[in-house]
């Protein structure tokens, strides 16, 4: 058809030689082939012009002869004669690095030294030679501005990503994640409590890290202000690959093996065997601490007619031929008193943890012609966790096209299948916890049962008795054996998720240009977490089975245009509208007192119930943005987005749109300083960047705005709730939060910069100060329960905000043979909560009733809030009844008391810590030399506290090695002063038993003493490749060929008394500052090999 | 084709402003899955099953514990025991349930069946509301009420006194709820719902007056304690208690389930128990606290006022009011008959336990103390009401755990004092003081 065309048009033209005037077509591409939309194609000496579409394309009358300027923004112009061809396909050459383009809000592609705020990219390179398996573990370290901590070490575990902090006081404070111009699914749903069950997956990790082309990060809210509501916490645009013209098929095959191992564990004691008092007592006794007698004072014992009479073994430790069951070496009885074999020292830790493979396949097709292209990528990621049975299994499949029906007018498409199947294990504060029961086993008692660790993981012999009955340390009681978790008490999660991007572009000429893209990510989350019979969560078994499907879709439509004005002044202008939808449907099933071991299905269970719960929300916004420049030196942007949001709607309320409506401004301006001083040797390049914008957050879901009934479980926390139905009956109550009329929280912020170059480019700067204002907070205001409502819907709250971000790039070395590229990016920053509700002075976000993480007026974002040691005094400028007092820790002197000389207790709690790191710095650098490139990246976290619960509680328990130090002290006066008279303390005492269980140890009420500084230094990544001298070999079928070794985590250095500092029981919540039994983070190599066909 | 595009465009813009209310609006942000409304039949299981909850949950275990039946020790509850650990943010809970879980609910459910004309259902939200109100001032001293319950329209309610106003508030609903069950149902009949007397009103019109008996027992009033209580029930069947199920299990199961280890029976009331030989009931109460307590199971029957409690307090009022011997020995008797009972020992057990003199010394050599009170503290085993005697009479006469004094009250629950700046001081009331007036 197009040759019938041609040659139409051909034979027209040779008809017709007078005129002269003819059509040209053709594509404007950069150095490596990539398209160049939007570069500008000029008729020189006349005001004809035009513009590529997406896909670099134009199409533009001219006369032979005439001379065409073709010019693109960081790109050196061209100029081509017209000749006698029709085609004139123009690579241009990339110009001064300085005028890189950058992808902006809702797609606009940008030149970089026109912005007014502050924007940074993450390559391609970058993401996949980080050895992480999700796009957001990959981008640590490498923007400044951006916090990242990785929630737990079980395999697919969540990440928490944070863009200049929080902004928002309890709604969502992670970015909102654009692919290709659409909204993303980045949810952590959970189905438990925040502090127990298995760690959440964020949705993000669905992405194959092979599939990104770039990550750009918005961080600020003139960047994000056409985003509106959705972008107030910053906006991550992740680009994937696209197919490129080319006359073959490009293949690139890809695959990696790794293995990961535990990088830490808790330092525990292996001194003390189970007991009480320095007493032995029996796993029998159901005892639960490690506060007997030293291991070397012990033997073993056999035969139930020789129990002597000093040590209590019940008569259930033994079977009918009277067997000890708990030992296969006995029990243990004094020394002297038992067979002479001494007491052994079982691990229970270490050996538990396995090497865990990883593999990872990945292939990709792409090419197509000038007006059609295409890829096709597959990907198959099989990774087993370093806690035996925990796995992952990642399938994804990408369809993407791009087509050409014209020169005006470009469709690309994309559809992405992923589906991902997880199996994990239950950490944190429930019985059924891996570590919870793993490291408060006494080292007295073997949980493998003389097996070993790796034969015990399918052995049941190691977790069950013949009866059916659960083996572990407290007689069946207390807490799941390890083995007995990792075989029954499994979740299992499979998501199935499919989306895809529709893009439409239509280009009349550089003044009229329309934008259509509408996208929908749909993932349906099947879960199910077994409890077999005699499991400590429930021991007459249970099988819960969830289902979340959510679904959103995205539709934005653009109209834009501009051009030069004059030969100084020049204009452009976008206003567009965007709709986007969000539903998300739960349903759970749950059955319970199942029949019979070993079938754990919904029908095996004697009761049954079920659930749902449905949400949805839609938001729609108009936007308007003008921009202008002036002689390449100043730059002025205006922008202003109209939203709507179906979340501020009031049920009982008559509609009127104008409840629904905010409208957020914004303005940025920069100055190209270096223009006033002209060539200059030193200073190649300096920008002064100022914005201001305001934007705001609606209510963190649906339906805030009104109270309802509902049907709710019963219980007040020490047990597990009942649910209706219960004696066959359902019941409503009063929803215990109170709805209210709200209006959208503001933030308003302002931001300045400085971009500078220095000695050719070789050395570049770039530091951000921002602050920002948040007033109308949304919050959860706590009520006095009295009013009948533990809290209410409120838009009180105010905080404010600062930061620093400071990126500086060194590019010192740069030959044909050897290069060394660095980067050094920084940040600090703080959100101070000024005011909550009247008479409110603090927020419960997550955590425990000893330590909590609160929103503290006065105090940082997330405080850690709980029991502290009374002092003496009560002034000082930092007693305001939040914080603790200055003075000497006050001394019990009450003769009385069991916990005379030890220290008192404050009855008010106390902000004991802050988790917010000081600063992150990330220094990443990459090396080559010929075909050998070394990279590393070192990753440092400065301050930032954890509450170490886990040592809170194994201090009760005796178990950690700070117990066995400490019960072995000459008695000694805890430094402090007496309660009775300020003296100096004299009391001498030994922190046992008796002060470990006391309030000032695990389960007491003090927390401060295990707040700790979670602050590291890490090598997050060290990448080695080598490119392979195909030609030298000999082999010319294959295009390229690298083989890369890389190392991720493989070193930390950490202040912190427990495992890795980067864990969050919470997940990706709020509330960060947790360690409680979480399960520890991995280390990892890979071995990579790359080809190219 | 460009003027296609352009008219696509302005036909999405168009689409997009008219369907602004649907986009936006039409009950989209109204939950699907939560009613704005209910009818009272569906509040009442919630009502009376957390007041059986909240009455067998903490209450149970922090009053009992304070009164040496139980005793904490291991993790949290061993510094609760030393009542150290005991701050105001322990009492949250409990505090909470009964405001937020109880007390809006019933009043809810009460208002609505009184403008419904629903007699039965209104009598049976006054007889919830008076227990509930009785059982929080007996443990907190005063409370807020009056202003109370009223959401945003007053987040600052004064605290009532406890004498003053909750005592006579909790007779007048109680009065008010005589008279509704004496009146026709108007129409809606207590039914299934009902999970404490199934609908049967004569038993309700009985735990009208055994609560009546236990509030004027409180206040020192003897004879009208008296004359209610023998208004009140007539056998261990007519107990005003919920008997959980087996799926859904007792408060004291679950916590047993979750906690073991935390809590067990405490060596005062053992050693109370072994000196008048009560082997029977303590080879069953003097148990580990684990699920398979024998007393403590899944389907506990939990008590809120019995059978038991009014006949000691019918032996107690007739002591203390110059009454009859022989009728104080029967109540006394009944009172101990049902004890063993309630805890699964066998009739023959209660006969050779009161054929002892040191139980049973025969009609009018029942001593207050040494029998009745010493009987009704071991027969309520776990129950709530031992606390107020506790203070009630000083008696058993108990020694601190630590320190040089007894509690006395519960602590105000900490959000109540955080949030409500019409609360105490800080600091004002603590576990120990004030007291508490047990004569008004």
């Amino acid at each position: 058809m197009k040759k019938v065309i041609k040659l139409l048009l051909f034979s027209l033209l040779s008809l017709q030689m007078v005129v002269a005037q003819k059509t040209i077509t053709g594509v404007v591409s950069d150095n490596d082939g990539l398209p160049l939309p939007g570069a500008t194609i000029v008729v020189d000496g006349t005001s004809t012009g035009v513009t590529t579409d997406f896909d670099g394309n134009f199409s533009i009358n001219a006369e032979e002869g005439d001379t065409l300027n073709i010019s693109y923004v960081g790109y050196q112009t061209q100029s081509v004669v017209v000749g006698s061809q029709d085609t004139i396909n123009i690579s241009l050459e990339q110009g001064n690095e300085l005028e890189e383009v950058v992808v902006t809000s809702l797609g606009i592609k940008r030149e970089a030294k026109a912005l007014g705020y502050a924007v940074q990219s993450v390559s391609t390179e970058d993401i996949t030679n980080s050895g992480a398996n999700s796009a957001i573990d990959a981008m640590v370290g490498k923007v400044a501005g951006v916090q990242i901590t990785r929630s737990s070490g079980s395999v697919g575990g969540g990440s928490r990503i944070l863009i200049r902090g929080v902004t928002s006081m309890i709604g969502n404070n992670q970015p909102l994640i654009v692919v290709d111009g659409v909204r993303s699914n980045n949810e952590s749903l959970n189905s438990g409590s925040s502090t127990a069950g298995t760690s959440v997956s964020n949705r993000l990790m669905d992405l194959n890290n092979e599939d990104i082309a770039s990550i750009n990060v918005l961080k600020g809210a003139a960047a994000t202000a056409l985003y509106g509501t959705s972008g107030s916490s910053g906006v991550v645009v992740i680009t994937t690959k696209k197919g490129q013209a080319s006359t073959k098929m490009n293949v690139n095959f890809s695959s990696e093996v790794s293995t990961s191992e535990v990088t830490s564990i808790f330092d525990l004691q292996s001194k003390y065997a189970q007991g009480s008092g320095g007493k032995y007592r029996d796993p029998s006794t159901g005892n639960s601490g490690s506060w007997g007698p030293k291991m070397t004072d012990l033997e073993y014992q056999t035969g139930q007619a020789n129990v002597p009479s000093t040590i209590d073994v019940r008569s259930s430790a033994f079977d009918s031929d009277g067997n000890y069951l708990f030992d296969k070496n006995g029990y243990l009885v004094p020394k002297g008193s038992g067979n002479g074999r001494p007491a052994q020292v079982f691990d229970n830790v270490s050996p538990f943890f396995q090497t865990a493979m990883g593999y990872k396949n990945n292939i990709s097709i792409d090419g197509g012609s000038e007006s059609a292209t295409y890829r096709f990528s597959a990907s198959a990621l099989k990774a087993e966790g370093v806690i035996p049975k925990e796995d992952l299994n990642r399938k994804t499949f990408g369809l993407s096209s791009t087509l050409k029906p014209n020169n005006k007018i470009s469709i690309s498409t994309s559809l992405n299948f992923i589906r991902s199947e997880n199996t994990r294990i239950q950490q944190g504060s429930n019985t059924s916890g891996l570590l919870l029961g793993m490291l408060r086993t006494p080292v007295s008692f073997d949980n493998t049962n003389g097996l070993g660790a790796e034969a015990a993981v399918n052995d049941p012999s190691s977790y069950i008795f013949g009866s059916g009955k659960q083996r572990n340390y407290r007689g069946g009681g207390g807490y799941d054996n390890p083995y007995w978790i990792i075989n029954n008490a499994l979740r299992s999660e499979t998501a199935n998720r499919t989306f895809g991007s529709f893009q439409l572009t239509y280009n009349e000429n550089q003044w009229f240009n329309v934008n259509l893209n509408v996208g929908a990510d749909f993932t349906s989350d099947i879960r199910k977490q077994n409890f077999e019979i005699g499991s400590r969560t429930s021991s007459t078994g249970r099988v819960d089975k969830d289902e979340f499907t959510s679904f959103l879709t995205d539709a934005i439509l653009t109209v834009s245009g501009g051009s030069d004005i004059t030969d100084k002044l020049s204009v452009n202008y976008l206003v567009g509208a965007n709709a986007s939808t969000y539903e998300r449907t739960y349903l759970y099933g749950q059955s319970k007192n199942l029949v019979f071991q070993g079938f754990l299905d919904l029908s095996n269970g004697t009761t049954q119930s079920a659930g749902e719960d449905f949400s949805a929300y839609n938001q729609f916004g108009m936007v308007a943005q003008v921009e202008a420049s002036y002689a390449d030196t100043f730059y002025l942007t205006a922008s202003a987005r109209q939203d709507y949001d179906s979340r501020l709607g009031v049920p009982t309320k008559e509609f009127k749109s104008s409840d629904y409506q905010f409208l957020y401004p914004s303005i940025s301006a920069s100055v190209l300083f270096s223009e006033f001083i002209g060539n200059n040797d030193l200073l190649s390049f300096g920008k002064f960047r100022a914005s201001w914008a305001q934007v705001g957050a609606p209510p963190p879901g649906p339906y805030y705005t009104s109270s309802s009934y509902e049907t709710s479980s019963i219980g007040d926390g020490w047990g597990d709730n009942i649910s209706f139905p219960i004696a066959g009956q359902t019941g409503f109550e009063i929803d215990n939060i109170l709805g209210a009329e709200l209006k959208p929280e503001l933030s308003e912020e302002i931001e300045f910069g400085v971009d500078l170059r220095f000695l050719d480019n070789k050395i570049g700067l770039d530091v951000a100060y921002w602050q920002r204002k948040t007033t109308d907070a949304i919050l959860n205001a706590s009520l006095p329960p009295s009013t009948g409502y533990i809290s209410a819907w409120l838009n009180y709250g105010k905080m404010t905000a600062k930061g620093i971000e400071a990126t500086l790039n060194l590019n010192l070395l740069d030959t044909a043979d050897y290069g060394w590229n660095s980067q050094i990016n920084y940040t600090t920053n703080e959100s101070i909560v000024d005011e909550l509700a009247p008479g409110l002075e603090r927020l419960f976000l997550a955590g425990f009733s000893t330590a909590g993480t609160y929103l503290v007026a006065g105090n940082q974002y997330g405080a850690i809030f709980g029991g502290a040691y009374l002092r003496a005094g009560n002034g000082g400028p930092t007693d305001d009844k939040l914080n603790i007092p200055e003075g000497e820790v006050v001394i019990n002197d009450d003769p009385s008391s069991r916990e005379y000389g030890y220290q008192a207790v404050d009855p008010s709690q106390r902000a004991i810590g802050d988790p917010n790191p000081d600063f992150i710095l990330g220094w990443n650098n990459s090396f080559r030399i010929k075909d050998v490139k070394l990279g590393f990246l070192l990753d440092w976290r400065e301050g930032g506290d954890l509450w170490n619960g886990t040592a809170w509680a194994l201090s009760f328990f005796g178990r950690s090695q700070l117990t066995a130090d400490t019960r072995e002290e000459a008695p000694t006066p805890i430094q402090g002063v007496l309660k009775s008279n300020g003296q100096p303390n004299s009391i001498p005492v030994t922190r046992d038993q008796s002060y470990w269980t006391s309030s000032l140890g695990g389960f007491g009420a003090v927390g401060e003493q295990f707040v700790q500084d979670g602050g590291w230094l890490r090598l997050r990544e060290v990448s080695l490749s080598y490119k392979l001298p195909l030609d030298v070999l000999g082999i010319n079928f294959i295009d390229n060929a690298d083989i890369s070794l890389l190392g991720r985590n493989l070193w930390f250095q950490s202040d912190y008394e427990g495992i890795d500092p980067e864990t969050s029981l919470t997940g990706t919540g709020n509330g960060q500052g947790f360690d409680y039994f979480n399960m520890p983070s991995t280390k990892s190599i890979i071995f990579k090999l790359n080809l190219n066909f | 084709m460009k003027k296609n595009i352009f008219i696509i465009a302005l036909l999405s813009l168009t689409i997009s402003f008219n369907s602004c209310e649907s986009f936006l609006a039409d009950g989209i942000n109204v939950d699907q899955n939560k009613p704005s409304s209910v009818p009272v039949n569906a509040q009442m299981p919630h009502i009376a099953i957390n007041i059986a909850n909240v009455y067998g949950g903490d209450i149970s275990r922090f009053a009992t514990m304070l009164s040496q039946q139980v005793e904490g020790v291991a993790r949290q509850w061993s510094s609760f025991n030393q009542y150290t650990g005991l701050s105001p943010f322990r009492f949250d809970t409990a505090w909470s349930n009964c405001y937020e879980n109880i007390l809006i609910e019933v009043q809810a459910m009460t208002n609505a069946a009184t403008d419904a004309g629903y007699n039965h259902y209104s009598a049976a939200g006054k007889t919830l509301e008076a227990f509930t109100l009785l059982t929080m001032t007996d443990l907190w001293g005063d409370i807020p009420y009056s202003e109370a319950i009223d959401g945003f329209e007053n987040i600052n309610p004064n605290f009532d006194s406890r004498t003053g106003v909750i005592y006579p508030k909790v007779m007048s609903l109680l009065d008010e709820a005589a008279s509704g069950f004496n009146a026709s149902s108007g129409g809606k009949d207590l039914g299934g719902d009902d999970v404490i007397y199934g609908g049967n009103i004569s038993g309700w019109k009985k735990a009208v007056s055994a609560i009546k008996a236990r509030a004027y027992l409180h206040k020192g009033d003897y004879s009208s304690a008296l004359s209610n209580a023998k208004a009140s029930f007539s056998s261990r069947a007519d107990n005003f208690s919920f008997k959980f199920t087996n799926d859904d299990p007792a408060n004291w199961w679950n916590f047993n389930n979750d906690r073991t280890g935390d809590i067990e029976f405490h060596p005062t009331l053992r050693g109370m128990m072994e000196g008048l030989n009560d082997t029977a009931r303590l080879a069953i109460l003097d148990q580990t606290f684990i699920t398979s307590h024998p007393y403590l199971s899944a389907d506990y029957d939990q008590g809120l006022v019995t059978y038991r409690e009014m006949q000691f307090v019918i032996a107690e009022t007739l002591h203390r009011t110059g009454g009859s011997a022989a009728e104080i020995e029967t109540a006394y008797l009944n009172g101990i008959k049902a004890s063993f009972e309630e805890v699964g020992a066998t009739t023959a057990d209660y006969e050779a336990y009161v054929a002892q003199a040191s139980v049973n010394p025969g009609a009018g050599n029942i001593k207050l103390e040494e029998h009745i009170l010493t009987q009704k503290y071991i027969g309520l085993f776990v129950d709530p009401e031992v606390f107020n005697d506790l203070r009630r009479n000083s008696f058993p006469n108990l020694s601190p755990v630590s320190g040089s004094s007894l509690p006395t009250r519960f602590q105000y629950s900490s959000d109540e004092l955080l949030f409500n700046s019409n609360s105490p001081a800080d600091g004002a009331t603590t576990l120990f003081t004030p007291t508490l007036s047990w004569s008004f």
